[in-house]
């Protein structure tokens, strides 16, 4: 266990909509320079909880502490301050602006603040050669073929100098080529210290990636542990495969 | 005292119906293709014109030239949406300034055509009616019963024609309905053309008791937008209901307060409350 | 900002590497001919009173000055964040109301007046962008033209007995007397106005409005505050317009409720499309040419309503980007095409 095991905490987390719980009394730690994995069936919640911890959306009830101080009434910007950063499962980029301009945005804002000391500049020319789009800089975010938007999202949160990242699908719709190649750039991103969390479907990659693993589903956590123990449980079966698969694997 | 306030509401609700009318013809559009059409007020203006045009320069009778109306605003409804909407529907921003834009043009044309000053259509029919002690124009109640079957006939066939359900699930969902086989486009084409009409089929009722000028599509659009609003955008249970809170509200402020404060107060409260719950009052999706 | 020395800023080194986007660029100059250009374009003005001295067409010239503010400013609210104003004439009107008022029936010191007429636009400004921080899209829009609906009704019928309605509000004093001393006290402020637009929009401040209109919360996801950068955009775009529209009101000496029409707050649109959205220099471009045509030329007086407007139908339809895009779209044409090319080769 890491040193400072409640880096994140999310504490009794709900989130209702008109009678769906997207996010159901979720209770979870996250410690420093850990590599978490969340998965889960379509419509589990993740993404939902992902938008609570950053703000995007407000709880109904619980609380998110981050680095012992009480979040859950921050708005986005005031997070990423603190250092928390995220991308989105359907990019946004902004179209019409350069991939040089998308990430100085961030980079303008982290320098803003201090974490950042040189020329905002040449902090983001560093992230986009992180990630691998240095040559793509002078192009318009809106010609940027699909895996690049990906890279791209990733690079304009890494720009905010994040402590915390929070990874939404990032390897949704990329080859398998492309699969490989970003994987060792988050390996990379994870080993510089920064602490991630990793929301995918694309189930290789994450259990690859990932040294722990929470599963939800219909807002609720159903396993928390090693990618191993988390394959092997009942219940994460029964969720993907559905009772009939349950008899089936344990049969 | 109670008569009089008597009065003013069922004038009120009559005018509502009228407004609620207007205002549907705003919310086919926006459900069924996620547009705020601001040219709205333009096919009202056009569908008062043309009715002018054809009872009173062309002396044909008011309900033929009613009927013929609705029917032209169709097409150029139609033509509208396919020349101009849909090239570049995907560019919100570019899609309002246009429909902002080409209401100007509409409006100058129709300056052009019959001049700046106020025109007026005659009455339809003539005399009052009583009730209760109060008395109203045989010609409000004729074109609120007009309006009221035009809704009702709008339900009906939203229920259940084959036009009517594929506009209600293309409303829903876009792509769903495409996959299922509804012509999508069709559709939109189709609905946008019946939102004109329903604009200027209100314009055709209410223009032989108000007074018909070039800019008169602006008033209308704003109410209209307002009562979408209010009423919760693409319910028309709703938007029925606030039409008619709306006409009451206007005439009561007409009343007590000043005639030409009544024009302001449906847009001071417009502004309070999309501030507050820009979701609307009744808030839910039909 | 502190700069390293011998480094170049930012939208320097972002123009030498050659990028420019049309339609949601920074709107730089950059290119030496367009810099040419515009010194030129100084030099001629500040001459045009000597070479032709008539009255006409400096009164026409000062119009042009006063709605190349007025452009400007609306440029740099929509066309820099995305908030579509379709009612900008309110701030403009209400502060040519406002210093005709106070100066004719309150007997201000037109200095004064001047000073509350700004004032009061940047008040409104406010008041309209706080109830849209909420909105979005359509919904944004229609409030902005709810605002100035309200404005015109009011200025129109319920409060006619303040604004002088058709006949309007007369006899209002003015700073300097004859057309070349006004000629040279607007060209004055449009310069000073404009250049402050362009460098705030050229400046990281103006990405950052760029961003928020290509996407609210990806810019929030990016750490930027962005409701107190939609609020400066609306107090920037309010108060120059409610500058020029004071200049206006001391200059004509006499306000009707042409100031708050609907139609001025399309001709905003129509200049600013007609130059480019979004680049500051092209709304100043479109207001100046577009002002000194239906200025100059009376007999098109009848028709600039719907002219204007078909303008902005045709631009919107053609050539989004206005004139100032027509070089990108080349050069876009041009980056599509290298990337499928790559993406065909792999």
């Amino acid at each position: 266990m890491n040193r400072d095991s409640r880096f994140l905490e999310v504490i009794n987390l709900s989130k209702h909509f008109k009678g769906l719980r997207a996010v159901d009394d979720v209770t979870f730690s996250v410690g420093k320079g850990e590599f978490l994995g969340i998965i889960g069936p379509n419509g589990a919640g993740k993404t939902t909880l992902f938008n609570l911890i950053t703000g995007f959306l407000k709880p109904t009830s619980g609380k998110i502490h981050f680095m012992d101080k009480d979040i859950t009434g921050l708005k986005p910007h005031e997070r990423v301050k603190l250092g928390i950063a995220r991308t989105f499962q359907v990019t946004k980029p902004f179209k019409k602006l350069t991939v040089m301009e998308n990430v100085i945005i961030s980079a303008l804002i982290a320098r803003k603040q201090g974490k950042v000391s040189e020329h905002e500049k040449d902090f983001a020319a560093e992230v986009l050669d992180k990630v691998g789009l240095l040559h793509r800089k002078n192009m318009a975010a809106e010609n940027l073929p699909h895996g690049e938007v990906k890279k791209l999202e990733i690079a304009r949160a890494l720009a905010t100098k994040p402590d915390l990242l929070l990874l939404d699908e990032p390897f949704s719709g990329l080859t398998g080529e492309e699969v490989a190649s970003l994987q060792e750039v988050i390996k990379e991103i994870h080993d510089d210290g920064i602490t991630v969390i990793l929301i995918e479907h694309v189930l290789k990659a994450c259990m690859a990636l990932s040294e722990r693993i929470i599963v939800l589903n219909y807002g609720k956590i159903i396993a928390d542990g090693t990618p191993e123990q988390v394959c092997m449980d009942r219940q994460v079966i029964e969720a993907y495969l559905g009772r009939r698969g349950l008899e089936f694997a344990s049969g | 005292m109670i008569e009089t306030l008597l009065n003013l509401t069922v004038s009120g609700i009559l005018i509502g119906g009228l407004y609620a009318l207007a205002a549907l013809g705003l919310t086919i559009v926006l459900g069924v293709m996620r547009v705020i059409n601001v040219s709205h007020g333009a096919f009202y203006t056009l569908g008062a014109y043309f009715t002018f045009l054809f009872s009173v320069m062309l002396g044909m009778n008011y309900i033929a030239a009613f009927i013929l109306s609705a029917l032209i605003v169709f097409a150029v409804g139609v033509v509208y949406e396919r020349a101009i909407i849909k090239p570049i529907r995907k560019e919100e921003l570019n899609v309002l300034i246009l429909t902002f834009a080409a209401a100007f043009v509409i409006e100058e044309i129709v300056k052009f055509t019959f001049g700046p000053r106020y025109r007026n259509i005659p009455p339809y029919l003539s005399g009052t009616v009583t009730f209760f002690g109060g008395s109203v124009d045989v010609q409000r109640v004729f074109s609120f019963v007009i309006a009221i079957a035009i809704v009702a006939l709008l339900i009906l066939a939203l229920r259940f024609t084959k036009v009517g359900k594929a506009m209600r699930m293309v409303a829903e969902d876009e792509e769903v309905a495409g996959i299922l086989g509804i012509n999508v486009d069709r559709i939109q084409m189709v609905s946008f053309g019946f939102g004109a009409m329903l604009a200027a089929a209100a314009a055709a009722l209410l223009s032989p008791i108000y007074l018909l000028y070039p800019a008169m599509g602006w008033d209308p659009l704003l109410k209209a937008f307002a009562i979408v609003i209010f009423g919760g955008m693409g319910s028309i249970t709703g938007t029925v209901l606030t039409g008619i809170i709306f006409g009451v509200a206007e005439v009561l402020t007409g009343y007590y307060i000043s005639p030409t404060w009544k024009t302001v107060v449906p847009f001071i409260l417009l502004i309070l409350i999309i501030s507050i719950k820009p979701t609307g009052l009744f808030g839910e999706e039909e | 900002m502190g700069k390293p020395t011998g480094q170049a800023s930012l939208t320097e080194e972002v123009e030498r590497d050659g990028r420019m986007l049309g339609l949601g660029r920074l709107g730089k100059l950059g290119t030496t001919s367009r810099k040419f250009a515009v010194v030129v374009f100084l030099l001629l003005a500040t001459i045009i009173p000597f070479i032709a001295p008539s009255v006409y067409l400096l009164h026409v010239l000062i119009l042009a000055h006063i709605f190349v503010i007025y452009a400007a400013s609306w440029d740099i609210l929509t066309g820099y964040t995305g908030q579509l104003n379709l009612g900008h004439a309110m701030f403009f009107g209400l502060s040519a109301y406002v210093v005709a008022i106070t100066n004719t029936m309150l007997k201000t010191p037109l200095f004064l007046s001047v000073l509350m007429g700004i004032t009061s636009a940047l008040v409104l400004s406010l008041t309209v962008g706080l109830p849209c921080l909420r909105l979005r899209g359509p919904y944004l829009a229609i409030t902005t033209f709810s605002f100035s609906w309200v404005l015109f009704l009011l200025a129109s019928s319920a409060m006619i007995w303040l604004s002088g309605g058709e006949e309007g509000v007369r006899g209002v004093k003015t700073f300097v007397i004859g057309s070349i001393p006004n000629y040279y006290l607007s060209l004055i402020l449009m310069i000073i106005s404009v250049y402050i637009l362009y460098r705030i929009a050229s400046s990281e401040t103006g990405l950052i409005l760029k961003a928020i209109k290509e996407d609210e919360d990806a810019a929030m996801a990016c750490g930027i505050d962005t409701t107190r950068y939609k609020l400066l955009a609306f107090v920037l775009s309010g108060t120059f317009a409610g500058i020029a529209g004071a200049f206006y009101a001391q200059y004509m000496r006499i306000v009707t409720v042409d100031v708050v029409a609907l139609e001025l707050s399309a001709s905003a649109i129509a200049f600013s499309l007609v130059g480019g959205i979004g680049t500051i220099i092209g709304p100043a471009m479109g207001a100046y040419i577009l002002t000194i045509l239906f200025e100059g030329f009376a007999w098109l007086a009848d028709y600039r309503v719907f002219i204007y407007n078909l303008i902005i139908v045709s631009f919107v339809l053609f050539l989004p980007g206005g004139l100032m895009s027509l070089r990108d779209l080349l050069k876009r044409k041009e980056e599509v095409e290298k990337v499928k090319e790559e993406v065909g080769r792999t």
